[in-house]
């Protein structure tokens, strides 16, 4: 599915979406101003910008981090006022690599990331890299060693997860607010890693 | 149940689209989320019945839909069940309630995970090499054909958790959860990548046993 297969607007979608609201809201069910305050929630107040904060917490602190990899449900607010409810934060070292997915829908750390990309939910993601990470990686330019293990998670029951990426070599002495620029949201699902000083310089 | 959206490990999808970063692709698609939140939010329905509902439906219908669109349906069936139709002027849902406006963005912040109730105690043990029940239920399950049937190593002991199969199916029970890691091999034998594996959560009821040797 690309943009381009969007470009012609069904008026018939969008009478069923109107129909729809319309309908539960006249019966007293929703509140438009609530489905507005959501889509305004997921659109304007969360977002990998929020995950960043932590991952650079994580990395000048080691008792933030050795804390919020025991239990990140009690931890994050801490920082960014948002409990992290159901998140598991998996560590990045030289020898295991972590990667997220929903092979059965699309769950996602939506609490700490925002919505997930298009990509994320697309079958050619959730069916293939439970199979063959090392390719669907390289397809995001990510090529792991062969050896360090890749270790996918698949998001099937109730707790979601979240990436803790490596540091990156030569950040050392920055400030957590620079150090969070590095934090890219494609690193906290594991098809990416943090960016070096160089590649941040150069965006 | 079998399902096309239980696609981990399928062949023929074609390479990932990392450049695919749309979240939504019209104005209309933010409604469905929306209301779609804001009704598991108020307890209309649960998020188990509504994987439920978006996996019940024709393989080709499921491919050829839209992400969000998918959603609509679904929503679409699980409001008329609850006798919301334009046909009915009064309806009544059991259990659900209206959450103002101005309390979602203060919920959400401070959002918990209900503790659950006790259980017996857990039947397995982290080290613990088990095997994945196989099993097909016609009804919702979060038990991917994947492992089905694979032997993996108990990892992590994760806790009590809604059993997402019974809530989907409007029953209310608790499993044990195992964090259990199966190696690439044990999934795609001679098709699998070096040194690589898959970590999924299990409910008790998805172990089939303990298992001497790999």
């Amino acid at each position: 599915m690309s943009d381009e297969e969007f470009t012609d607007p069904p008026a018939e979608f969008a009478l069923r979406v109107r129909a729809l609201e319309t309908l539960l809201s006249e019966r007293g069910i929703i509140d438009p101003k609530a489905v507005d305050e959501l889509v305004d929630i997921a659109e304007n107040r969360i977002g990998p910008k929020i995950g960043a904060r932590i991952v650079a917490r994580a990395w000048v602190d080691p008792d933030y981090r050795r804390r919020l990899l025991e239990r990140a449900e009690d931890v994050t607010a801490e920082l960014v006022d948002i409990t992290g409810a159901n998140i598991v934060v998996l560590e990045n070292t030289d020898l295991v690599h972590n990667v997220i997915v929903c092979t059965l829908c699309s769950c996602y750390p939506f609490r700490l990331l925002g919505s997930s990309p298009g990509w994320y939910k697309s079958p050619a993601y959730r069916s293939r890299i439970v199979r063959e990470p090392r390719q669907v990686l390289r397809e995001f330019g990510l090529e792991v060693p062969t050896e360090r293990e890749i270790r996918v998670w698949d998001s099937n029951a109730e707790l979601r997860y979240l990436v803790l990426p490596q540091r990156p070599v030569g950040t050392e002495g920055w400030t957590e607010d620079a150090l969070a620029q590095l934090v890219t949201r494609n690193s906290m699902i594991g098809t990416g890693v943090a960016l070096t000083p160089d590649a941040a310089g150069s965006r | 149940m079998d399902g096309i959206h239980d696609m981990g490990g399928m062949h023929g999808f074609g390479p990932v689209d990392p450049n695919y970063e749309t979240v939504f692709e019209r104005e209309e698609y933010k409604r469905i989320y929306g209301i779609n939140m804001l009704s598991i939010l108020q307890r209309a329905y649960n998020i188990d019945k509504t994987r439920y509902y978006m996996e019940n439906v024709s393989p080709a219908v499921y491919l050829t839909t839209p992400y969000w669109e998918r959603w609509l349906g679904m929503i679409e069936r699980l409001y008329a069940e609850l006798g919301v139709t334009p046909e009915a002027a009064e309806v009544a849902i059991p259990d659900a309630m209206l959450i103002p406006a101005d309390k979602l963005w203060p919920r959400f912040k401070a959002a918990k995970v209900p503790a659950p109730p006790a259980l017996p105690a857990p039947k397995f043990v982290t080290g613990m090499l088990i095997r994945a029940r196989r099993d097909a239920p016609a009804t919702h399950t979060r038990l991917p054909r994947y492992v089905r049937g694979c032997i993996g190593r108990i990892e992590q002991y994760m806790g009590i958790f809604r059993f997402a199969d019974a809530f989907a199916s409007d029953r209310s029970e608790f499993q044990h959860v195992y964090s259990v890691r199966f190696d690439g091999a044990e999934m795609w034998g001679s098709a699998s990548e070096p040194n690589t594996c898959v970590r999924i959560e299990l409910y008790e009821s998805y172990i089939e046993g303990r298992v001497d040797h790999d």
